[in-house]
């Protein structure tokens, strides 16, 4: 099931890419004049679920970065060198995605575990992403960091819940919740 | 703390190196919701206040680590309702919602605690974010639809950027 659920997460990034890559030249231009963009959830009136927005406001553009009907993508968040982390639930899993403007390209990095749906993450200011998830047994969440590799996320609040909180920091090694 | 023990609604600091300490306990102020400042090295969250405010009012303050006895002080006055703290950048903060019954997206500064109205309307605005170059994006519900706008502090005007029925959950690039 749990590779299954891999599979679907990686179709929906798959198939988001290919419309986003339709919208690039909107993207690349804010990128190589160093524009200011606006992230934002966004839900038409027909959809069921969330799509990620990011408006170039230099230009007014907008570009639907995770256009797709079956997956839910809510709480964006930019690093100091400007990817974009946003939560997105397909299926009955919830990953972190990352979408790094310089090669345009989105890759889920909180894999395996299960994120909450809290608006939960953040960006140090080294380019480390903190985010709220569920442990192991899926019986409370926690806190996990990940470092933009491939190393899977690391627990850094073991043994301690913090359900209904948000996610902040407020420098190297130090998260406020 | 225990293990499995939850942490409430405690503003935590949970320094990777040395693990998890209290700033703020939930039975002194509830409902925090915190938004950090590296650059002013200090943490800026809304809560209510039982002990403080007989009216339960939502009163947003700062907390910073070079005020040790008294790390804690409201910002806004006590009958200040806001209902949305979002962005802490060089000094300044944005707020979205209601000081004296009008609801409104306020620039705070830290220097010399000045409020400033910036959205200055008849609807409703339900969140804003404030960007490292000092402009502000913010939602409102004019029309029957929400719509992004944003104002732009060297000029003072606000430009319509999108609109759709529900939007949300704003973040500026760096």
């Amino acid at each position: 099931m749990m590779a299954i659920t891999r599979l679907a997460v990686k179709c929906v990034i798959l198939l988001a890419s290919i419309f986003t890559l339709v919208q690039i030249p909107v993207l690349l231009l804010a990128q190589t004049q160093k524009a200011k963009m606006l992230a934002f959830e966004v839900r038409p009136s027909e959809a069921q679920f969330h799509d990620i927005l990011v408006a170039d406001v230099s230009h007014l553009k907008t570009v639907n970065l995770t256009r797709n009907p079956i997956s839910d993508d809510i709480d964006p968040s930019w690093s100091l060198d400007n990817r974009l982390a946003y939560i997105s639930y397909i299926v009955d899993h919830t990953d972190v995605i990352v979408f790094d403007m310089s090669v345009m390209a989105s890759t889920p990095v909180s894999y395996p575990v299960q994120v909450s749906m809290q608006d939960s993450s953040s960006w140090s200011p080294d380019g480390e992403l903190a985010f709220i998830g569920y442990d192991a047994q899926g019986s409370f969440t926690t806190v996990y960091v990940v470092d933009g590799t491939d190393t899977p996320p690391i627990d850094v609040s073991p043994q301690t819940r913090f359900d209904d909180h948000s996610v902040v920091w407020r420098a190297n090694r130090e998260i406020v919740l | 703390m225990t293990p499995r023990e939850s942490a409430g609604l405690d503003l935590v600091m949970l320094d990777l190196d040395t693990g998890l300490k209290t700033l703020i306990a939930s039975d002194e102020l509830m409902n925090l919701t915190p938004v950090a400042s590296p650059s002013e090295n200090a943490v800026i969250f809304h809560a209510y206040s039982p002990t403080v405010h007989a009216d339960m009012s939502l009163t947003i303050y700062l907390w910073r680590e070079d005020h040790p006895r008294q790390r804690l002080f409201s910002i806004m006055p006590p009958s200040t309702d806001f209902v949305y703290t979002r962005s802490f950048v060089n000094g300044q903060a944005v707020f979205s919602g209601t000081l004296g019954g009008i609801n409104d997206v306020y620039l705070w500064r830290m220097s010399d605690q000045t409020l400033l109205n910036i959205s200055n309307s008849a609807s409703i605005e339900t969140e804003a974010v404030l960007a490292d170059d000092g402009r502000v994006a913010f939602v409102d519900d004019a029309n029957s639809r929400r719509n992004v706008r944003i104002y732009d502090p060297r000029t003072r005007q606000i430009t319509l950027i999108y609109s759709a029925d529900e939007i949300r959950n704003l973040a500026w690039s760096h």
